[in-house]
């Protein structure tokens, strides 16, 4: 190859990394962008042919009426989608309540699982680890009914009990599933150290294991934590009031009662919604990238 | 993972470290799926409360015979299939780019991570949003921007579009994931096969070919069983964007178990669709649980 040839290909090549760069970029962004451009809008805005790409100005009456402020821009509508949607910031609340006590009942029961499943000789583990496992990816619609069944007999319909179990439930597998691995992970020898000094199962585990698994603890629990936040067919199913309404069983009721009509407060409240999650693995996105990455292997 | 049995101790602390989960997941996982199994064969209709006679496979029969259920076997197929090559194709291009080092790299890995991040309801609400058809920005963009139509579509209540209309948004949801699963498997392979192929000629394609795509391999298998899964469970866009519809056309098994149960407000039907749908689901469970390499394979470079 000649040297110019090769300048060619390494032109050709940075070209492409560009082009593709500009494509990831879009296809990754585009709807996130649309949304949050969407939510300052004055409502009657949006609703032009062709529509603005670009706000003329920055207007946060969306915002300043899920803050609870009256608004005269909205159009129209059904008052109890209004009602639903003004309800976001107590819902975003809920499910930060729902999402954090799900985490911790996880952190509870989870940790010693996953630590007897990594490293506990006993027979049968491996058939047990596969029961834990397996319920997470089988399709969550068709458990919907025996669930809204069994919630009803226990009385415990619209609480918000009821959907910390379910999403405990749901978040379970994967947590295990993930710090498995990482125990996994961490050398035996460490551990025997420790066991040689006096070490009861349960002291190896406090005092050697998990302060060394703290990544994998972290993104485990970022896991159990989004996996709360983002189920919303149970949530909007065994909840009929606000009072136990997570953020997606809002954004649920606000996408079904949605037309043409104030979807600027809609965008505004989507807006609010992806907040927690975003922020969450930005700060957290080393250990939620490798936890991720873990959680494919064995 | 030990199979051996050890000390009585350590039988005393897998047994009382392992036993709440599995019994919280029986309460709440197992035993829900085994009553769908029961309700399958009953009875079970919300206009005849109290009264849920045991019927043996009449759900079953009624379920495969009805029209719908055609047509959700043959969308939950094409919806599946399209998602699980597209996921696969978009995140084997994109994770290319992002496996090489240039400025800003780091950062775009991140940013692919956005669609996975948040929560899919709200997506749904975009999504919807952007392919409205009055003034949706997707028509705007057709019409306005890429003169491609010269009017407005309805992308959600055209038959033509509805099946790729909520096929978009699931690929977008799935490719951050994979792109992070094949970046993993690049950092895998050793760089000196590529250098001992550059030196015997191989040009970029043929050590592509010959190199990096039998490498991937174990990571293929488990982004295509993986992505099979999530197709075929996948609710949120049928439900938020088309319902089923227009007519059927993006009713899946899903949709159908949910139409099913509470349209019809037959439980009944319902679960034998349920039990129906999770049985082939477990059928790739199983694979997938088998491909999961055993040795670690890499970490990822952030």
């Amino acid at each position: 190859m000649s040297v110019n040839s090769m300048k060619q290909a390494e032109t050709l090549k940075k070209t492409t990394l560009f082009i593709v760069s500009i494509l990831i970029i879009v296809f990754t962004l585009s709807p996130i962008v649309w949304m949050v451009i969407c939510s300052f809008i004055p409502d009657p805005d949006l609703y032009r042919t062709p529509p603005f790409f670009f706000p003329q100005k920055l207007y946060v009456g969306n915002y300043q009426f899920l803050w609870g402020q009256e608004l005269e821009e909205l159009t129209g509508g059904t008052p109890g989608v209004f009602a639903q949607a003004r309800n976001m910031l107590a819902s975003v609340g809920n499910s930060l309540i729902v999402g954090i006590s799900a985490t911790v009942i996880c952190m509870v029961l989870g940790i010693f699982s996953a630590y007897s499943f990594a490293r506990v000789p006993m027979r049968g583990s491996g058939k047990l680890l596969f029961y834990v496992f397996f319920s997470r990816l089988l399709p969550q619609v068709a458990i919907l009914v025996p669930i809204y069944i069994i919630i009803q007999a226990l009385r415990l319909l619209d609480t918000l009990l009821a959907i910390v179990l379910v999403h405990t439930a749901f978040a379970m597998p994967f947590f295990v599933w993930v710090l498995f691995v990482y125990f996994k992970s961490i050398p035996q020898s460490i551990e025997d150290a420790a066991r040689i000094d006096g070490c009861s199962r349960f002291q190896q585990l406090r005092k050697v294991t998990l302060p060394i698994s703290k990544p994998g603890l972290i993104a485990a629990s970022i896991f159990a934590f989004m996996t709360s936040y983002n189920e919303f067919l149970f949530a909007s199913t065994l909840s009929n009031t606000i009072v136990s309404r997570t953020a997606s069983a809002t954004l649920t009721a606000v996408a079904q009662g949605m037309g043409r009509y104030s979807v600027a407060l809609f965008m505004a409240c989507d807006v609010i919604a992806i907040l927690p999650p975003l922020a969450l693995v930005l700060v957290f996105r080393k250990q939620v990238m490798e936890g991720l990455v873990t959680a494919f292997r064995r | 993972m030990s199979e051996t049995s050890g000390t009585p101790s350590d039988t005393k602390f897998g047994i009382t470290s392992t036993l709440p989960t599995v019994a919280f997941l029986t309460v709440l996982s197992t035993a829900p799926l085994l009553y769908a199994f029961a309700l399958s064969f009953q009875k079970y209709k919300l206009t005849s409360p109290g009264q849920h006679p045991f019927i043996f496979l009449e759900n079953y029969a009624k379920v495969v015979t009805s029209y719908h259920f055609t047509a959700a076997i043959t969308n939950t197929l094409i919806f599946t299939v399209g998602a699980v090559v597209f996921v696969f194709l978009v995140s084997l291009v994109f994770s290319l780019v992002l496996n090489e080092r240039f400025r800003g790299c780091a950062w775009l890995r991140i940013l692919i991570l956005i669609p996975w991040a948040i929560p899919e309801m709200a997506s749904a609400l975009v999504w919807r949003w952007i392919y409205d058809s009055h003034f949706g920005v997707l028509n705007a963009i057709l019409v306005y921007v890429v003169p491609v139509f010269d009017s407005y579509q309805s992308w959600l209540g055209d038959p033509r579009y509805a099946m790729a209309a909520i096929l978009f948004p699931q690929i977008w949801k799935e490719v951050p994931l994979c792109v992070l699963l094949f970046l993993t498997g690049y950092s895998t392979i050793p760089q000196s096969l590529y250098e001992a192929a550059k030196i015997d000629g191989a040009n970029a394609f043929a050590r592509f070919k010959r190199i990096t795509i039998p490498m991937l391999k174990p990571i293929i298998q488990i982004v295509l069983v993986y992505e099979t899964i999530m197709g075929i469970a996948s609710f949120a866009y049928v439900y938020i964007l088309t319902g089923g519809g227009p007519a059927d056309a993006t009713t899946t098994l899903s949709w159908y178990t949910f139409m099913a149960s509470f349209s019809f407000a037959d439980f009944g039907q319902g679960a034998a669709i349920a039990v129906f749908m999770s049985v082939i689901s477990l059928i790739f469970i199983v694979l997938y649980f088998r491909l999961i390499p055993t040795r670690r394979f890499g970490a990822v470079g952030v």
